[in-house]
């Protein structure tokens, strides 16, 4: 079995170790009780997990955006350490999360471009993926149109991803369907190039299961807030199906009841009993599911790259955590509500 | 080697000598004062003025002074002889400390003020220091108009963003990078700053503002603020100095004076224990007996007060304290008896008993020649270098651990160096051996039977003990007798003993049916019967019913266990037999004339005691309380008085709670219960078989007195298997494991037999119920 070799031993060793190292319940009580960032900051200075990440940071003076910025980072680096030991035959699925951040970073530059925000993106990019990319993120900051962006991404697959997309017409949730279309069929070679047999199935099983979860949520979200029609819902959904069919999709909303009938999908295919659907925050009950399942996969696999993914995958949601609770102290939510928002 | 003889002491004197007595008393250390009563009403109705002293002391904030004043100058309160400070008032005790504050304030302010500027320049250095590099003169600097300058650090992320702002008005000066920031200056024109500072800001410029005293470039701004520093450094040196030898100079002075004001303010805090009529003060508390006449002298000495003993049993709730008196070597067992509790006054003090079992057991159970050794060794070093309580015990079982190991022939576990007992040709002869057994395992039955017959005596003597305690209280004889620690339960456990011994270990018959009629059955049901035996005797035997109402009478004679015992009273009836089980008393609250309150004692004779409560100008209520016998010739004496008979008030009732006094303390509390057979019979079968089964487990658990001799043994065998087997390294190998044998297993055995001690022996006689004895003393402790 490929996954049982010595350097996914090591990856699983590593990543079950620095999961070891999370937050603890008693951290985040802490946290939501410190009431400032820089409280945060200086809490999460003395913890094992964050003390390097903040080491050198005057806690006093520093911002919401660095504190999620330096978050990132670290779970950036942290990446890049536990790829270094992925064996070279495996070594290209295992960019998948690089991949995923180009998808992300070239749909908050659309998004800005949109809005007409001159230096949104700038202010918002990770510098520190400079270099690291297949594109000039510099150059991409500087884009104030589409064509300039396209002219960015001429040397990259992007560039005929969005090419028909933006030269059409295509809006912007129109342009992340295709992006992520494309994302996953890269994901699903790359996987059939590095994998066989059960490990294939189950990494293409993260990537599916992702994109029914978003399929569902979406759905949900512009059928109840919105009252979107079935065809404008339906294109900016991701093109990949897993256990629930377009049939399934397109059966349900045109039902009346579509957003109640779309939560109990939710509910029966994945939620189950363990985690609430609450409609009021979904988002939490999806990232509460992620959270499980990623939980689930580091105990058990046997497979480096998934111990990759899971590890990565918790720490996201740990960062999205801390992320609420600093959000949480810059608009004074009591510990109570901060507590709601918080995924352990 | 006993429980410290007590002498109860009444001191009395002029109310103004008060806080001289109790600071005498703190010094002498011998003085265990009992709390004032409070309160009292003389039996003519009036406020008999009787009162507690609980007034404010004015010293608290002269020793609040003073201590602050010692922390200021870095000295250790500590106490001292203040016998030459000649202030008494706290004017005196005011002009001596402002004194020295002047002084001393004077120099921490310069203190502050230096350290202060230290502090700044410091700051301003190191930020001096971020700047190497520049060369650009800070005057010039702070003195443009048109041009701002800020400095500061960016994230090295950051960096290359600022490209992007490529076309906005500012230039940026990278000094160095370090720990994932650059240090960075840049420069804007005044009318771009608003902008260009937002700039900064959103890619997160920490600004640090630079002081306007730099001059020159930053390599000379840094030289000149190292100057600025090390002068700093030298004044702060110099008051240091100061301050230094202000301490010298006061050290001595200050320490009798804060010792003196440390007395008078704990003598203020004792006042609450004292009680004053008019213009005298009375005290009383318990001193050593062989300290008294040394005590008494002291406090004599002060003028206008006298103190003299008084019988232990003329002070209310009398209960001496404890303070164990005991010779060198058993001394340090004192702890053990401190941790389950001290004895009661009127008991003996186990310590003696302790400490010899306990020296005893532990050195069979580890009994090793270089072990003690090293284990007295310990105790030495430890006891001189760190106090450890346990050290001087450690000191003690390590002899005895080393004395069982010549016995057993153990040196660091080789038993070729002394020959063991058990391979001299007599003793294993004796024993039952043809040949001399190979090692100690050979005769690990008989170390384990020898364990139990250690266990049988222990326990044995444990219940003798039970006897002779019980014998020497009052009303404790059926304790003494018909009890599973009694001489009943003596005989019971001994003839099973022996029996069993004598038939299963010489193979001598002696459970004869006599044998176990007597000795065995006949104890048994003496055990089972033992609630109506003792009833019977308690309503029949006539040296018992009259000892018994004395004891009542006696106990109702103090003014708690009336207040107690009439909470009764209050139910309806006027008896409190209803409380009490022996039904010897009984008491009846009500109403008389003061005028006839004046004529009890000439117009009523016996033995009763009447407890006036409240009064008003004409009337006088409380509480006579009498023996059941002569209740009704009483009663009716009080009513030829005028006493007229009322319903406890709900209030005197309180006035017990209040003072958490209970008759019980005195007679038994036990409410009459009627039981029926069954219950009976149910209960005494329950009871006889606990009884049985704590002999039974009391026994066995002495097993492990055998159990860690052969575990010592083999844990040592274990060590010299492993040194053989590491060839060169044999003398690590044995010196690490015999230190892990003493730290392990010595633990382990110190464990087990206070274990024994306290469950298998001291749960047969013992009751750590006395209370200790705490001698007034001036706290130099911060606690307070």
């Amino acid at each position: 079995m490929a996954g049982s070799g010595g350097a996914s031993g090591a990856i699983i060793a590593k990543a079950r170790a620095i999961y070891g190292k999370r937050l603890t319940s008693e951290d985040y009580n802490n946290l939501i009780h410190r009431g400032s960032i820089s409280g945060v900051v200086a809490y999460l200075k003395e913890t094992d997990r964050y003390r390097d990440v903040f080491k050198n940071v005057n806690e006093t003076q520093i911002h919401r955006g660095q504190v999620e910025q330096m978050l990132s980072k670290s779970v950036y680096e942290l990446f890049f350490r536990l790829c270094g030991f992925m064996s070279a035959d495996k070594n290209s699925f295992c960019y998948y999360f690089i991949k995923e951040t180009e998808v992300k970073q070239i749909i908050s530059a659309l998004m800005y471009i949109k809005a007409g925000s001159d230096d949104g993106y700038l202010l918002e990019m990770p510098a520190f993926l400079i270099g690291k990319l297949s594109f000039d993120m510099m150059k991409l900051s500087k884009a104030t149109d589409y064509n300039e962006l396209l002219n960015v991404l001429s040397d990259t697959s992007y560039y005929k991803v969005l090419k028909p997309v933006l030269t059409g017409g295509g809006d912007l949730e129109e342009c992340a369907s295709a992006l992520y279309a494309w994302f996953i069929k890269w994901a699903f070679k790359a996987i059939e190039r590095d994998y066989g047999g059960e490990e294939a199935r189950a990494l293409k099983e993260i990537f599916l299961r992702q994109s029914d979860l978003f399929n569902i949520t979406m759905c949900y979200r512009k059928r109840s807030l919105f009252d979107e029609d079935a065809r404008t819902i339906k294109k900016s959904l991701r093109d990949t199906y897993y256990r629930v069919k377009p049939s399934v999709i397109d059966e349900i909303l045109s039902q009346p009841d579509a957003d109640k009938q779309l939560l109990a999908l939710l509910k029966k295919l994945y939620f189950g009993n363990s985690i609430e659907c609450d409609p009021e925050n979904l988002e939490i009950s999806v990232r509460r599911y992620n959270y499980n399942y990623c939980k689930k996969q580091l105990v058990f696999t046997e497979n480096g790259t998934m111990a990759l993914y899971s590890l990565i995958g918790l720490c996201e949601v740990e960062c999205t955590n801390i992320r609420k609770i600093v959000e949480s102290a810059r608009y004074n939510r009591s510990p109570a509500e901060t507590e709601q928002l918080l995924v352990f | 080697m006993a429980i410290e003889k007590m002498s109860l002491v009444r001191i009395e004197g002029a109310l103004k000598r008060v806080n001289k007595t109790l600071m005498k008393c703190c010094a002498s250390n011998c003085f265990h004062i009992i709390a004032s009563k409070g309160v009292n009403k003389d039996a003519g109705g009036k406020d008999a003025g009787i009162r507690s002293l609980k007034s404010k002391s004015p010293f608290t904030s002269l020793v609040n002074r003073s201590k602050a004043l010692a922390d200021g100058l870095g000295i250790e309160i500590r106490k001292v002889d203040y016998d030459d400070v000649g202030m008494n008032v706290t004017v005196d005790f005011d002009n001596y400390l402002k004194s020295i504050e002047n002084r001393l304030s004077s120099l921490t302010e310069r203190r502050q003020k230096i350290q202060e500027s230290l502090k700044e320049h410091s700051i301003s250095l190191m930020r001096v220091e971020k700047l190497a590099g520049f060369d650009i003169d800070f005057s010039e600097i702070f003195a443009c108009k048109y041009v701002k300058l800020r400095f500061g650090q960016l994230p090295l992320d950051s960096i290359p963003k600022l490209e992007y702002y490529g076309d906005r008005n500012f230039v940026y000066f990278i000094s160095s990078e370090e720990d994932g920031y650059a240090q960075l200056l840049y420069l804007t024109p005044v009318s771009d700053a608003v902008e260009v500072d937002s700039i900064f800001n959103s890619l997160f410029f920490e600004r640090v503002r630079l002081p306007d005293y730099f001059h020159g470039n930053a390599d000379e701004a840094k030289t000149e603020m190292i100057k600025l520093v090390t002068s700093e450094n030298e004044r702060l040196e110099a008051v240091k100095a100061e301050i230094s030898a202000l301490k010298s100079e006061v050290e001595e002075e200050l320490l009798k004076t804060v010792s003196k004001l440390i007395a008078i303010e704990q003598s203020y805090d004792l006042r609450q224990n004292v009680s004053a009529v008019n213009n005298k003060f009375y005290m009383s508390g318990y001193v050593p007996k062989r300290k008294l006449k040394e005590f008494i002298s002291s406090i004599e000495s002060i003028s206008d007060v006298r103190a003299e003993e008084r019988p232990l049993d003329s002070e209310p709730n009398a209960n001496p304290p404890v303070l164990l008196r005991n010779c060198w070597l058993f001394r340090p067992f004192e702890m053990f008896i401190n941790m389950y509790g001290l004895p009661n006054y009127n008991c003996f003090d186990p310590t003696p008993y302790v400490a010899v079992t306990y020296m005893l057991m532990f050195g069979i159970m580890f009994g090793d020649l270089g072990q003690g050794i090293l284990i007295t060794i310990l105790g030495i070093v430890l006891d001189k270098w760190r106090k450890v309580k346990l050290a001087p015990i450690m000191q003690r079982i390590g002899i005895t651990s080393a004395v069982f190991g010549v016995i057993y022939g153990s040196v660091f576990g080789n038993e070729e160096i002394i020959q063991p007992f058990f391979k001299i040709p007599s003793v294993y002869k004796a024993l039952g051996f043809s040949s001399a057994p190979e090692d100690i395992f050979g005769i690990s039955t008989l170390l384990i039977l020898g364990a139990v017959g250690i266990g049988v005596i222990l326990v044995l003597l444990s219940m003798v003990m039970n006897v002779i305690t019980n014998i020497r209280k009052p009303n404790r004889l059926a304790d003494a007798i018909i009890s599973p620690n009694g001489i009943v339960g003596i005989v019971f456990y001994a003839s099973v003993m022996a029996g069993v011994a004598l038939q299963m270990g010489l193979g001598i018959n002696v459970l004869t049916a006599p044998y176990v009629l007597c000795l065995i059955v006949l104890p048994l049901i003496l055990l089972f019967f033992k609630e109506p035996i003792v009833k019977f005797n308690e309503r029949f035997g006539k040296s018992g019913s009259k000892k018994n109402n004395e004891d009542i009478l006696h106990a109702a004679k103090s003014y708690s266990d009336a207040v107690s015992g009439l909470e009764a009273v209050n139910d309806g009836e006027s008896t409190v037999d209803g409380l009490i089980q022996s039904r010897f008393i009984k008491a009846q609250y009500g109403i008389m004339e003061i005028s006839a309150y004046k004529r009890i004692s000439g117009n009523i004779k016996g033995n009763y005691v009447f407890y006036p409560f409240e009064n008003d100008e004409k009337t006088v209520s409380g509480v006579f309380v009498t023996s059941a016998s002569e209740f009704s010739v009483i009663e009716k004496a009080f009513s030829g008085l005028g006493f007229k008979k009322m319903k406890m008030p709900e209030h005197i009732i309180d006035i017990s709670k209040a003072q958490n006094l209970h008759l019980s303390d005195y007679v038994s509390s036990e409410k009459k219960e009627h039981k029926s057979v069954a219950n009976f019979i149910v209960e005494g079968i329950i009871e006889l078989f606990e009884s049985c089964l704590t002999y039974v487990t009391n026994t066995m658990s002495f097993l492990r007195v055998g159990g860690f001799i052969l575990s010592h043994a083999g844990m040592m065998l274990v060590v010299s298997i492993l040194a053989e087997s590491a060839g060169g390294g044999a003398i690590v190998v044995q010196i690490l494991g015999n230190l892990f044998v003493i730290g392990v297993e010595g633990f382990l055995v110190g464990i087990q037999v206070l274990r024994l001690e306290f469950y298998e022996i001291f749960s047969r006689f013992y009751k750590g119920d006395g209370k200790p004895f705490n001698p007034v003393a001036a706290n130099f402790s911060d606690e307070d």
